[in-house]
């Protein structure tokens, strides 16, 4: 399906944030993301990775050094 | 009450078979409201005997291509029923719905353009309105999918009561009845049974029951080839149920 499920990736550990996510665009030196019935969480993050052959996304947290860059 | 989704291959008679069922619920008192969650076929509104089609839910968040900008510039002005953890079919905007004698018909969206890009928001939004439609004791939501299966990769059918699904006298439809049978268990569906639908003689409709039988299919009720049904879908009008009432009325017998 084209509308992601989108993980976040933090020590290691990868967790399960948000599906059915439509849009991403950079706030304030992190994501917000968007769901298509218009949920929205934003994060400190980076993308670490797209596939979209399993519509999945995964984010990886910011250092609090490099949240601050 | 419950919800019932319409199954099957293309053209085995998925929105004949709904717009059938739709008629009999009414006449056994319950209000009903038919979902078109199919995003190709344009004519279920007629089948149904209305006038003309709501608009589909899927303007209710703008639509696919307004959506962002609304939601980027200022996501807090897009309230609307579809964020509702909960919604009851009062709910439902006037434009987005049309009803008489008991019986509503929303659409979930519908593909309009080449090049639009895919039907995946159609398929959550389907899969998002069926899972909060709060239903009253005496309401029945009869929902007509897409021909296929792409439905159930999208997870359409988590909040489905039963699965019906329509199977014609052809070896791809009996193939495709039991993919059906086995994806609607894994998503959890508690009632799964075919209608066979276009049936022109006892012999056929024994040979398919053995054969669904035989893939472990539970078959519900059996629907005659009526030439009324065929001209009216070729004249597009309403579909009347007169001459096939028994037939659905056995298949009401076991669904309700």
């Amino acid at each position: 399906m084209c509308l992601a499920t989108v993980y976040i990736e933090d020590d290691g550990q990868r967790e399960e944030v948000m599906q059915d996510v439509a849009w991403i665009k950079p706030v304030n030196g992190g994501l917000q993301l968007i769901t298509f019935l218009g949920e929205s969480k934003l994060f400190q993050a980076h993308i670490e990775s797209i596939d979209l052959m399993n519509s999945l996304i995964v984010l990886k947290r910011m250092t609090n050094e490099q949240s601050h860059i | 009450m419950k919800k019932i989704a319409i199954c099957g291959k293309g053209g085995s008679g998925k929105s004949t078979v709904v717009a059938l069922l739709a008629h009999g619920v009414r006449a056994r008192g319950y209000r009903v409201l038919v979902v078109d969650s199919d995003e190709s076929n344009p004519g279920l509104y007629r089948m149904l005997g209305f006038d003309k089609r709501p608009e589909p839910l899927l303007e209710l968040v703008g639509g696919k291509k307004k959506v962002f900008q609304t939601f980027s510039e200022e996501p807090e002005s897009s309230k609307s029923i579809l964020t509702q953890e909960e919604i009851q079919v009062a709910d439902i905007p006037g434009d987005y719905i049309v009803e008489r004698d008991g019986i509503g018909l929303v659409c979930i969206g519908k593909i309009l353009q080449s090049l639009e890009g895919c039907a995946c928001p159609m398929g959550v939004l389907s899969r998002e309105f069926l899972k909060r439609l709060s239903l009253q004791k005496d309401e029945v939501a009869v929902v007509d999918m897409e021909a296929g299966i792409e439905h159930f990769g999208r997870g359409v059918e988590t909040s489905i009561d039963s699965v019906l699904i329509v199977t014609e006298p052809s070896f791809d439809s009996l193939e495709l009845a039991e993919k059906i049978n086995t994806l609607a268990a894994e998503v959890g569906v508690e009632c799964v049974w075919t209608i066979l639908n276009k049936i022109r003689s006892k012999e056929i409709a024994s040979r398919l029951r053995e054969e669904l039988e035989e893939r472990g299919i539970s078959v519900i009720g059996s629907i005659g080839y009526e030439p009324e049904i065929f001209q009216s879908g070729l004249e597009g009008r309403p579909v009347r149920r007169d001459k096939l009432e028994t037939d659905i009325g056995k298949i009401l017998d076991q669904l309700l």
